[in-house]
Order: structure tokens, then C-alpha cells, then sequence
């Protein structure tokens, strides 16, 4: 099962595109599957006979065996006699040796313990990179992945298989989940029986992804209503000129570029942590939080702190839009600093998101009321909002917090500045 | 001014001999004699037989007694015939020799050079072809230098004389007869300074002494099938200039050592093990060792060839890397 993004621990098989004993090219798509954020092709790294452990509908870890490539017709009956779990490792263990000889599909670099064999000037390579090991395809003796394996597969060569994203695999994807929605509908208004649907895909990645981060890091909330009536104001004034701007400036917007102001103020919460040191970033690589039909997608908008606010509203709107038609690329959800979400279509004022690791920080924004409040000493009526930020204790505190929300405080109530 | 190396050898004694009257040389067959490669010639003529004194054949006498001679302020040069003899005075070379300072502190000084010959030499057999340079790398008080030509072996003698230290210092038996240019004015090499004596991209060759000449040889041949090799020679082995071998490895990420000695614990084996702890992150494969067997050396001139590497042999070795 090869690894398409940092995140991904495991991908089910969506289909098979090429059958049990079929005569492999190199580059030809064998398997579809599915990771928690798209459906990806799966591309045949060498010529040969294919021999297919793993079902469709089978959940694989990284690394996993899914089939075995035969070089020839005595490597490939050798596959298939006897069990095939038991005979395909045997077959594949020595493959090592020489690359000729069977390999299991697109991930021999991992053994079964999920170790990488590589050099360690490849791994290094790979991490000034970014290269994910797990996609190379190794050349050097004993199925090691050696320097030169990195930079090809930086150059295209083996991440072929985490690029090849079709069309026609995006639309089996929504053809895959309406049927499973229907399916389950169909279920229970027929029998009234309970529906157990298998937590899979993108919904098992989150799912794993919450938990993994509730139960690694110290996180920690605060919360704080802010009289956000001229922001409200600033926005109807935008929007009055829509047709000069071109766009339809939402509140999202403002929200998003105060949030990224204030994160240049306060850049420890535009940080990483490793459990050993904090990288801080002079960028702001900003996730946002997009409910989809299959589930929460949080595409990174990089770099969003050179854009302008027409910029910033258009790439908030077109990566929504792609979430929302699973279009977005491998590694579009990857490599944010920070993540914004914005709860406010929703009756609900306050929550506590959790962090998506390695960063340390995420802000929300509730849902704008009217409120009476104290305003300049009278009571009046005023549009609120609640702003809640979950942190991660080991790297910020209540009075790295504090500051931040006195900064967006001050772009929230002078909007102007917000533009500036 | 091309020379031999053996005549640098002993144009770097003379030379300091003139500088420096508490120089002394002694050892078995220096003086009337002139040693059997001729290197120590003139030398009892020139500076008389109070520097210039033959010994009986008992080195564990002769070099306790140029201890003893250091201690004193003298600063001996003294001659064990062949490397191999060095292990009659293990006990005085690895025990008292290399501690002394550390035992007794550090204003007790120890300026005591001893030379050898080493290495094979068509036939000298197990006994007479050693190179012990691992077995004194690993006493730590010890210098230990290998030049693998004329104008390094002058250079780096020249600075063990004038080392306050005690040093061992190998100078090989095939090499004495090769010719190298050596400038006419004074110069030394300090320790701990490698020298690159091919430059290449693709793998580094730390060789060292006779080897460094097969490793040119081989790095030559690469070349022709459009492969770089870097020749890295140390010249000291103790001290040694890992950041020149950090620095080259940086380069090309690969990285062989080849010696004369046989493998096991050998001196590649200090360098593999130094290079995959502190630079496991620039090397893109094992670091090979390429050595001689682990026999003792055959008298058989064949088998002997057979038993080390030669250019041949490293050239094969750096295909397999690539």
C-alpha cells in the first residue's frame, strides 16, 4: 500500500484496474484506492505478471503487501501455489537481492515491521525534500534506497503513483459513496435493523487523526465574545461594492486575513512541535476546515500571508470548492502551520477543536448575534461573536494566548486595519 | 628537486640533526653501516658517534633506553629496523612510552621519534611485512604518521622531531625507492592534515601509505569509464583530520578506506566505525573496507600479491559502490 501524504496510515482498495495473472507494463495503473483524502491511482513500478493479495474493500496499512509482481511465469505459478500469504513472502523476501525478481507492488522498501531501508544521506535527502521514503522505489543492493532513488523520485519518477489522480477515479469516489448512502437508507427503512457502516477512508482518518491528537499533547481552550459590529459594517460596505471589486467579500474572509495578521504579530502559534523543538515559521501556511459530504477536509492555503484580501478570498473559495468536489491534490492537506475554522453558519457559538498535529495552536469563530452589550458606557444593541482557540500547553500559555486574542482583538474591531 | 623518499628520510634527520645539537640517532646497523636501505649514510660522519650510535639487537633495550634518553631532555630519533621488531618493546612503546605524560603530568615532556620500516616487500614473509599502525593508534599518548611519499615523509618528520610527544612513525619499504618532488627551502607538515591527492565527485578513497599510490592508480582507470574518485591520504593517523574525510565525504557520499594491513580491527575498521557515528547522514552506503586477507603474509611472492590490494582489486570494489 503506497503512502500518498504525510498523514496517511492506511488506504483501502477502491478496484483492482487490472486482474489476477495480468501482464504488468511499468507505469500502468493496476489499483485504485482510497486514502482519508482521495481516491489515487496506483501505478505498477515494473513490468511483470501480477499476483493480488488484498481484496477490494480491504483496509491495508502503509506498507502492507497488496500483490506481487512476477517476473515470470515460474516466479508467478510459484506466487500462486499454496496459500498465497504464506508463499508470496517467501517469494518476495529474497526479491531484495535483485529487483528483477518478484517485488511486492510499489512499496519494497518497507519491511513488515514498517522499517525503511535506506541510507542515511538518503533519508536526509528526503527530509530537506520532503520526499515521503515510502514512495521511492529503491535501486540500491539489498532493496536500499540510495540518494539518487530520492531525487528521482523528487523529479517525478516514483511519486507518479501519489500524483495519478484521475477524473475518472474522482467520480467513482462520489459514485462509491452515493451508493453506500443509499445502500445503508435502503437497509433501514426496509428492515429497521441497526446500520453498522464501517468507519473507512477519509471518516477513519479523522477519526484516528482527533484521537491521536487528544492523546499526544497537552491541549488547553480559551474563549472570548468580541463586539465584532464593525466588522459586520466594514463587510456590508465591501459588498456595496462587489461589482467594483469584482468579489463577494464574506466575513469568512475578513476573519481569515485578521487571523493571519495576527498570527505575523504572534508567530509562536504559527509553530510546529516534535515533541523535542518548536519550529516557528516565517510563513503562514493556513488550514482551513471544509465539511465535505464524505467528511472534514482542511486544505492548506501556503503562503497565505502574501496574499492580498482579494487574493485570500479567492483561494478560500476555490480550494472549498475542491474540497467539496474531492478534487483537491495529494498533499494540498499537508504542511499547514496553523488552522482556522469557522463555525458560524451554524447556531453554535463556542467549541474546542482539536489541534492538528505537529501544530500547536487552532482558532474558531462562532456565529455572529446580536446581543444587548455595553457600548460606550450604554447599553445598546451590538453584533457579537465568540472567538475560541485551542492550544497546546507544551509550547504556548494562557499569556502567549492573551496576546494573541489582544492583537485580533484590535483587527477585529478597527477593521481597516485589517487591510492594511 | 626530485628524491627518493629514503632520502628525504634522511635529509630531514640531518637537517634537524644541524638545527638541533639534542638530537640523537640510534638503532640496529645506523651507524657505519648506514642502515640497510642506505638511509642513515654520512650521518656518523657527519655528527659523530656520540648522535650516531648502533645498538645491539634489543629493542626492548634500546628503546627503553631512548626513553629514558627523552626524559632526560635529549630528543632521540631512534631506528627500529623493521616495524614488526617494534613488538619486542611493546611493553616500553605501548605501556611507558605512550602513558608517560599522562602518568607523570604533563610538564614532564617525552620528544621521542620512532621510525620504522613496514610493510610488504616481495617475499619478507609474516614476520618482516607488518603494518602495526592500528595496534599504536590504539594507545592513546601516541602520535602515529604514515607518509606515502617522499615530500610528506620530510615534512612530517621534520614535525616529529620537533614534537614534544612520542610518535611512530612508518615509513614504507616499496616506497623508499620512489622519486618525489621535494623543494630545496625548508618545510614542515603539521599533524592532523590530510592531503587530497586526487580530487573526484563520486567516491572518496581514504588510503593510506603504500596504498595511496593503487588508489591513484585505480582512481586513473575510474576515470576512463567516466567515473571520480577522490584520494584522501591522512599522512597521521593519530592525529586524524576528520573533518578533511567530512568534508570530502560531503561530496561524494561514499566512502572506502584501503590499507595494506589485514581487516580485522584494522585501521579502516577506526575509520568506518568513526565515519557511520559522526557522518551517518552524508554516507549514501556502507563505508568498504578493502584490506589484505586475514592471513599471515605469504612468503610465496604470489600468494603475497594475492593477499593485498592492489589497484585492481580497489577498482572493482569502487564499481560495486556506484
Amino acid at each position: 500500500m503506497p503512502k500518498a501524504g504525510l498523514t496517511m496510515i492506511e488506504g483501502t482498495i477502491t478496484s483492482w484496474r487490472a486482474k489476477e495473472g495480468e501482464q504488468l507494463a511499468a507505469g500502468q495503473v493496476v489499483m485504485e484506492y482510497e486514502n482519508e483524502k482521495n481516491i489515487i491511482e496506483c501505478l505498477s513500478p515494473y513490468d511483470g505478471l501480477l499476483h493480488i493479495v488484498a481484496r477490494e474493500g480491504d483496509v491495508i496499512p502503509v506498507g502492507g503487501a497488496i500483490g506481487y509482481i512476477a517476473a515470470n511465469q515460474e516466479e508467478y505459478s510459484a506466487l500462486q501455489g499454496g496459500d498465497a500469504s504464506a508463499a508470496a513472502p517467501a517469494a518476495a523476501a529474497p526479491v531484495a537481492a535483485a529487483p528483477a525478481v518478484a517485488v511486492p507492488v510499489a512499496a519494497p522498501p518497507v519491511s513488515a515491521q514498517g522499517r525503511i531501508n535506506a541510507t542515511g544521506y538518503a533519508k536526509k535527502l528526503a527530509r530537506q525534500n520532503l520526499v515521503d521514503l515510502r514512495m521511492v522505489k529503491p535501486s540500491g543492493i539489498n532493496s536500499r534506497i540510495v540518494a539518487k532513488d530520492v531525487l528521482a523520485a523528487q523529479t517525478g519518477g516514483a511519486t507518479a503513483t501519489t500524483a495519478a489522480i484521475g477524473t475518472a477515479g474522482v467520480s467513482d469516489m462520489s459514485a462509491v459513496a452515493a451508493a453506500g448512502s443509499s445502500a445503508a437508507a435502503g437497509k433501514l427503512t426496509v428492515s429497521g435493523q441497526p446500520v453498522i457502516t464501517p468507519l473507512a477512508g477519509l471518516k477513519r482518518a479523522v477519526a484516528n487523526n482527533m484521537f491521536e491528537s487528544l492523546h499526544s499533547m497537552a491541549q488547553c481552550n480559551n474563549t472570548v465574545e468580541f463586539d465584532v459590529t464593525d466588522l459586520v459594517d466594514f463587510r456590508s460596505k465591501l459588498l456595496e461594492n462587489e461589482a467594483f471589486l469584482s468579489r463577494k467579500i464574506t466575513l469568512n474572509d475578513l476573519l481569515t486575513m485578521a487571523t493571519i495578521r495576527t498570527l505575523q504579530k504572534n508567530p509562536l502559534l504559527n509553530s510546529t512541535f516534535d515533541g523535542a523543538n518548536i519550529t516557528t515559521y516565517p510563513n503562514v501556511n493556513l488550514g482551513t476546515a471544509v465539511a465535505t459530504d464524505i467528511g472534514l477536509m482542511v486544505p492548506v492555503i501556503a503562503s497565505a500571508e502574501q496574499m492580498s484580501l482579494l487574493e485570500l478570498s479567492q483561494a478560500l473559495r476555490e480550494v472549498a470548492v475542491r474540497a467539496r468536489e474531492n478534487k483537491l491534490l495529494p498533499g494540498e492537506q499537508s504542511r499547514g502551520t496553523f488552522t482556522l475554522t469557522n463555525v458560524g453558519m451554524f447556531p453554535i457559538d463556542t467549541g474546542t477543536p482539536i489541534i492538528s498535529p505537529p501544530q500547536v495552536a487552532i482558532i474558531g469563530f462562532g456565529r455572529t448575534v446580536k446581543k444587548p452589550a455595553v457600548y460606550q458606557d450604554q447599553i445598546c444593541i451590538r453584533t457579537m461573536m465568540t472567538v475560541f482557540i485551542t492550544y497546546d500547553h507544551r509550547v504556548l500559555d494562557g499569556a502567549a494566548i492573551g496576546a494573541a486574542l489582544q492583537t485580533l482583538q484590535k483587527y477585529l474591531e478597527n477593521p481597516a486595519l485589517i487591510c492594511v | 628537486m626530485l628524491v627518493t623518499f629514503a632520502q628525504a628520510v634522511g635529509d630531514a634527520m640531518k637537517e634537524e640533526m644541524r638545527r638541533d645539537d639534542r638530537i640523537l640517532v640510534f638503532g640496529e646497523d645506523i651507524a657505519e653501516f648506514g642502515n640497510i636501505f642506505g638511509i642513515t649514510r654520512g650521518m656518523l660522519e657527519e655528527f659523530g658517534p656520540k648522535r650516531v650510535r648502533n645498538t645491539p639487537i634489543s629493542e626492548m633495550a634500546f628503546i627503553g633506553a631512548a626513553m629514558g634518553a627523552a626524559e632526560t631532555g635529549l630528543r632521540p630519533c631512534v631506528e627500529l629496523m623493521y616495524a614488526d621488531f617494534s613488538l619486542v618493546a611493546f611493553a616500553e612503546i605501548y605501556h611507558c612510552i605512550a602513558k608517560w605524560r599522562y602518568m607523570h603530568g604533563p610538564e614532564y615532556k617525552l620528544p621521542l621519534v620512532i621510525r620504522s620500516a613496514m610493510g610488504s616487500s616481495f617475499g619478507a614473509t609474516g614476520e618482516h611485512s607488518n603494518c602495526l599502525e592500528s595496534l599504536y593508534m590504539h594507545s592513546p599518548g601516541l602520535l602515529v604518521a604514515s607518509p606515502s611519499n617522499a615530500y610528506d615523509a620530510k615534512g612530517l618528520l621534520k614535525e616529529a622531531i620537533r614534537n614534544d610527544n612520542p610518535v611512530m612513525f612508518f615509513e614504507h619499504k616499496q616506497l623508499y625507492k620512489t622519486k618525489g618532488e621535494v623543494p630545496e627551502e625548508e618545510y614542515t607538515i603539521p599533524f592532523g592534515v590530510a592531503d587530497i591527492k586526487r580530487e573526484g565527485s563520486d567516491v572518496t578513497v581514504i588510503a593510506i601509505g603504500l596504498m595511496v599510490g593503487r588508489a591513484l592508480e585505480a582512481a586513473e582507470a575510474l576515470a576512463k569509464e567516466g567515473v571520480s574518485v577522490e584520494v584522501l591520504d591522512p599522512r597521521t593517523l593519530v592525529p586524524f583530520d576528520k573533518e578533511a574525510v567530512r568534508r570530502s565525504v560531503s561530496k561524494t557520499h561514499r566512502a572506502m578506506v584501503v590499507e595494506e594491513s589485514n581487516k580485522t580491527s584494522g585501521v579502516g575498521a577506526e575509520i568506518a566505525a568513526m565515519m557511520q557515528e559522526e557522518m551517518y547522514d552524508e554516507l549514501d552506503g556502507p563505508v568498504v573496507r578493502v584490506a589484505a586477507l586475514d592471513v599471515p603474509l605469504p612468503y610465496n611472492i604470489e600468494l603475497e600479491k594475492y593477499a593485498i590490494p592492489d589497484a585492481e582489486q580497489i577498482a572493482a570494489a569502487i564499481r560495486k559502490m556506484l
